[in-house]
């Protein structure tokens, strides 16, 4: 049986794919696993490898073309269907000659070898563990690319899971096509980890296609701290620890429930609008960033999520995380409150819409019906997409979070 | 279930199987009159009487060729050994007999027969009486060989081992006879053949038997607390090696370690190692560990002794080393 080259759904935003270029022709021998062509989605290109030992037999789909998800590309056909289903004797004439073109005899054909790439794999010995390699097959990932850290430098089952989690799609956008000649730099530079490559295309994919504007907002942190002591006071047998963080993430939670343009995201011609609430936290990590995902936490408790949050932190610091922890996220937030900082203004996460940045609470003077007392302020900015939202409703979304934690009971309604 | 020693279950075993089957009975240096060099036999010369429960000679190759004999001539004999050291002496009886007379009779004979013995160290017996000699029986196509680790193993698989119409070594280990654990009160077996998982886990995958199946749940039990899951697997039977759940287990956490009291190099351990890797190729993310006992012959000395034999922290060691 022909095994089939689907588009494949890169993102729960993806409607369809552009083919960038085929990498290979039609009568090409290929192997499971072997980069097949380029795609291009609205955020990255990324090579499908073929899921099956075989030939090229057909293309169905050209270059430039775009193509709805789950469409067929192309047709992989193993070398002895491909010979008894055309009843010829083995390799003597390929099938597509049918059809006018020229196709390389199975027999005879191999894979395309650049010499650079193979001699390099030949100088030095690449040590990965069996498991690794395997696994590496199976994902299309060149193990030339990912860093090794068991004994030796050898690659282990986690270096290829971390692999995935911080590269899941080849850059798209041309990082630089000029290096930046500045004095007295080293002329080798710093290459970029894979975390920093990924933050950096990521946020460019932000910034540059993404309008964005910015709300901010000061709330009276008084209730909810008195919330939060006795929480974590009723809860100090497990070490429960719940921070403003877990009121902001809850309450934003509550708040998108209510205003559901918040949870959505742009898809060119229309709104995607989320089932899900599932909020993104910004975790510092050696090296940069990570941002896992807290699911359903309309549905959570100001506990659980507490919980979760903590859970999950520690399994970004200590590179654990795994694809799940990092995908599916539909609104993201980020806490500086620990460093001392007033308010900052955060970069929306696409395909999310808006992003809430968290400051540090302090106690501030503030005008209380003509009298100056001392109240404890905490400062909320939320960055929001501007072609999925608009200033006034953004606003309302704010002022909910903003009424939810300063009743914070609402919270465990 | 009941709340029992291992010594019990094995001496439970005995009698509730000979009082199943009038065939079975049980033969060897002073298991009658003063009950088994470890009490097992202990008030079952007064139970059965000295035609089923028989005092012999120290001689341990009489003990198991006059065994073989019964065992063809239809009788189910229990023969004990005082330890497997001395199935050095039966060595012959053993290999070339028991091993060998189903086969080479094309099954006109079988030879039901049982031999009990005790294995391992931990006592002070010095050199001689220490060993972990087990591999060298689990070599002999023809033998089947288990060694039990808790109670309720002990008691199922010996009585699996007497219905058994093959020769089964049946390895014991003397530090054991007072460990407790849960045995059913009524009548079950063990298969022999068959490992068992003793503890979940998803880190790492320790295999263990006999004594060793302890070891490495204390280590588990450590690990466990600083985040490292193992799973612990008690091969039960060496002979016939059951490694499905071995595979099965690895193919789950990628890592293994045997632990093993025997010697390290030509060990048990040489072997379950060796299949992973022919089974489990693709799913091995790391060298495959052996914890085993140091090769000298065991010393006297109590500390050295201590020293010649896998730990839990030996175990725990290899565990991080292996995970990192």
């Amino acid at each position: 049986m022909a095994t089939k080259i689907i588009m494949p759904k890169l993102g729960f935003d993806m409607a369809t794919g552009k083919i960038v270029r085929w990498l290979k022709r039609e009568g090409d021998p290929v192997r499971k696993g072997e980069p097949l062509l380029e795609i291009e989605t609205d955020k990255a290109t990324v090579e499908l490898e073929a899921t099956a030992d075989g030939v090229l037999e057909k293309i169905l789909v050209g270059e430039s073309v775009e193509v709805p998800v789950g469409d067929p590309v192309g047709e992989i056909v193993s070398p002895t269907e491909r010979n008894t289903g055309t009843g010829q004797p083995a390799g003597k004439t390929p099938l597509s000659a049918a059809t006018g073109m020229m196709a390389a005899p199975v027999a005879v054909a191999s894979p395309p070898v650049t010499a650079p790439a193979a001699q390099s794999r030949l100088s030095s010995r690449l040590d990965a563990s069996p498991l690794a390699k395997r696994m590496a097959a199976e994902l299309g990932i060149d193990l030339q690319r990912v860093e090794g850290s068991g004994p030796g430098g050898r690659i282990t089952k986690e270096d290829i899971e971390t692999y995935q989690v911080t590269m899941k799609v080849v850059p798209a956008l041309p990082m630089a096509t000029e290096e930046p000649k500045v004095a007295g730099a080293s002329a080798e530079g710093k290459p970029l980890s894979r975390m920093r490559q990924t933050i950096a295309r990521r946020m460019a994919e932000s910034k540059g296609p993404v309008p964005q504007f910015y709300l901010t907002t000061d709330v009276d942190m008084a209730p909810g701290m008195v919330v939060v002591n006795q929480l974590n006071e009723a809860g100090k047998g497990e070490d429960l620890r719940v921070s403003p963080l877990s009121l902001v993430m809850r309450a934003s939670a509550l708040a998108l429930r209510k205003y559901p343009n918040l949870n959505a995201s742009f898809g060119g011609d229309r709104l995607i609008m989320h089932d899900d609430v599932n909020v993104g936290v910004a975790v510092a990590v050696e090296g940069g960033l990570l941002t896992p995902v807290i699911a359903h936490c309309d549905q959570k408790s100001v506990a659980e999520i507490a919980r979760q949050t903590r859970a999950a932190a520690e399994r970004a610091r200590s590179g654990k995380l795994s694809r799940d922890d990092l995908t599916q996220g539909t609104f993201s937030v980020s806490n500086l409150g620990a460093y001392d900082i007033d308010h900052f203004v955060a970069i929306v996460n696409p395909p999310e819409a808006a992003i809430m940045a968290i400051g540090t609470a302090r106690e501030v003077p503030i005008v209380d019906g003509g009298q100056v007392r001392v109240s404890l302020r905490m400062k909320l900015t939320l960055s929001a997409d501007h072609r999925v939202t608009d200033g006034a409703e953004a606003a309302r979304f704010l002022q909910e979070v903003k009424r939810l934690l300063q009743s914070p009971l609402s919270l465990f309604l | 279930m009941t709340l029992i020693t291992y010594r019990d279950a094995v001496r439970d075993a005995l009698r509730e199987e000979m009082h199943r089957d009038p065939r079975v009975f049980i033969m060897g240096e002073e298991v009658g009159v003063w009950g088994g060099s470890y009490a097992v036999t202990q008030n079952m010369l007064r139970e059965f009487g000295d035609k089923r429960v028989r005092d012999t000679p120290i001689a341990e190759g009489i003990i198991v060729g006059a065994g073989i004999g019964a065992a063809m001539g239809g009788l189910r004999p229990v023969c004990e050994l005082m330890t497997v050291n001395f199935g050095l002496l039966a060595s012959d009886m053993l290999i070339n007999h028991a091993a060998k007379l189903h086969y080479m009779f094309a099954g006109q004979v079988k030879v039901p027969l049982v031999v009990r013995a005790v294995g391992g160290s931990g006592r002070q017996l010095a050199a001689t009486h220490s060993q972990s000699l087990e591999v060298l029986f689990a070599y002999i196509p023809g033998l089947k060989v288990v060694m039990p680790a808790t109670p309720y193993d002990a008691k199922g698989l010996l009585k699996a081992a007497i219905r058994d119409d093959d020769p089964v070594l049946y390895i014991e280990h003397s530090l054991l006879y007072p460990i407790k654990g849960e045995v059913p009160t009524g009548d079950y077996l063990v298969p022999i053949g068959a490992s068992d998982i003793k503890r979940e886990g998803k880190d790492v995958t320790i295999i263990a038997w006999s004594r060793m199946v302890h070891v490495a749940l204390q280590a588990a039990e450590i690990l466990g607390r600083e985040g490292i899951s193992a799973e612990v697997v008690d091969l039960r039977t060496l002979r016939p090696l059951d490694m499905e759940p071995v595979i099965r287990s690895f193919m789950k956490t990628n890592h293994a370690i045997v632990v093993e009291e025997d010697w390290r190099t030509f060990g048990i351990g040489a072997e379950v190692a060796v299949q992973i890797y022919e089974q489990a190729f693709g799913y091995l993310d790391a060298p495959i560990v052996r914890c085993a006992g140091a090769e000298v012959p065991m010393p006297y000395a109590k500390n050295l002794e201590a020293l010649a034999v896998p730990t839990a922290g030996d175990v725990v060691r290899a565990a991080k080393e292996l995970i990192g």
